[in-house]
């Protein structure tokens, strides 16, 4: 009972002091609120960095299928943390340092656009897998919207004065008007998450 | 350096880029790589920026109200990593309800202030418009609302009304993902430009 009710209690009090700023403007406290989930946030990373190298050594220990990609993933890791560490000891530069910097810029930063280069190669391929297994009017209107955003977007073209007034009259606030609705649907449902876990309705942290 | 790192990142590149012949070993290496180096930044930032940084002015500040602040947070920290402890499950339960409730509150607040608001002042100053009944159908499909039943002619109507909301969800949905592909096209040429650049200057 104790166990339960105590750490409950905490998360309601936590959360009406997180609003009390917005409610009752003081520049101090929202200060220090701030500072305090920065902090609790970069604590819980610890902890989630460490579970992340638990998990990559487990499965190098077990030899689980895929297990040399674990080994790369959790050394490639920690030694990026060990050399900032040992940069930011020795010249007090962190994340700046000249060894850091480098594989930011040609490691991290290549391997991330490349990634993102993939992007439309998924998306055409997902767009053709729904076309083909799925056709309803909603998936009709779906590829409407994306031709929608590619017509207009399609520069050095006739295609975007063509359907430039019928856009700006009809598609445009309809796109805008939908996607306001599901930002409104969204926050609703923060709000009312949030509401039941200080009713003690919802209980995230489980038990 | 400068050129070692030019061959790396084409190396990355065309790691990355092979996906596109088949999923290989090359791929998987780079992308592990990828999640590795990821964790490694995040870790390094997150030490640098917030964790050593409040350390170091622990040790150096000499007001005693702020150092009893920080040392508050540095305990209410500890209680977190307590939660990787089973045995010290109370302790850690405290420290995860505490950021939590932060998350939580400052999460309802935005959405309160910096959503809500703003966009339902948005969307009503238009006054009667496309927009304003798009987003009024996308809601209404969002089933937050369900009336009562009224016999069957009412059910229809409200049938119908959900569909158009559906309808009205499926076309904003499609044309983000047609941002998201332009976002993706503008990437693909740059990795196309950079490889093209790279090749072209060694070819000289």
């Amino acid at each position: 009972m104790f166990r339960r009710v105590l750490p409950a209690g905490f998360l309601s009090l936590m959360i009406v002091l997180a609003l009390l700023p917005y409610v009752w403007p003081q520049p101090t406290l929202r200060q220090s609120l701030t500072e305090l989930g920065s902090t609790l946030l970069a604590y819980a990373a610890v902890v989630g960095f460490l579970s992340f190298l638990e998990a990559h050594f487990h499965r190098v220990g077990t030899r689980a299928e895929g297990w040399p990609y674990s080994l790369v993933t959790a050394l490639t890791a920690l030694g990026f943390l060990l050399l900032s560490l040992a940069e930011g000891g020795l010249r007090g530069s962190g994340v700046a340092g000249p060894w850091t910097n480098w594989l930011y810029q040609y490691g991290l930063l290549p391997l991330e656009a490349s990634i993102g280069a993939l992007l439309p190669f998924f998306m055409v391929l997902a767009l053709w897998r729904l076309l083909r297994t799925r056709r309803s009017t909603y998936v009709l209107l779906f590829v409407a919207g994306v031709l929608t955003t590619l017509i207009i977007h399609s520069s050095g073209t006739l295609l975007p004065v063509l359907f430039g007034s019928f856009y700006e009259t009809f598609l445009s606030p309809l796109a805008i008007g939908g996607i306001r609705g599901i930002l409104i649907g969204v926050a609703i449902g923060v709000v009312v998450l949030m509401a039941r876990t200080f009713l003690w309705m919802d209980r995230p942290m489980g038990r | 350096m400068g050129s070692i790192g030019m061959v790396v990142a084409l190396l990355l590149t065309l790691m990355i880029l092979s996906y596109l012949i088949d999923d290989t070993a090359v791929y998987r290496l780079a992308a592990s790589l990828l999640v590795g180096l990821s964790v490694g930044y995040f870790m390094a930032v997150v030490l640098w920026n917030v964790l050593i940084s409040q350390w170091r002015e622990i040790m150096t500040t000499t007001d005693s109200l702020r150092r009893g602040l920080l040392f508050l947070q540095v305990g209410l920290g500890v209680l977190i990593l307590a939660k990787g402890v089973p045995r010290l499950g109370l302790v850690g339960d405290l420290g995860l309800a505490i950021a939590l409730g932060i998350g939580l509150g400052t999460a309802g607040a935005g959405a309160v202030f910096g959503t809500l608001g703003p966009q339902l002042m948005a969307g009503v100053g238009q006054g009667i418009s496309v927009g304003l009944v798009a987003t009024l159908l996308a809601l209404l499909a969002a089933q937050f609302y369900r009336p009562p039943a009224r016999g069957p002619v009412w059910g229809r109507v409200w049938t119908g009304v959900q569909a158009l909301g559906r309808a009205v969800w499926a076309f904003a949905l499609g044309a983000l993902f047609g941002s998201a592909l332009i976002t993706g096209i503008s990437l693909l040429i740059g990795r196309a430009e950079f490889l093209i650049q790279t090749l072209s200057q060694w070819w000289r």
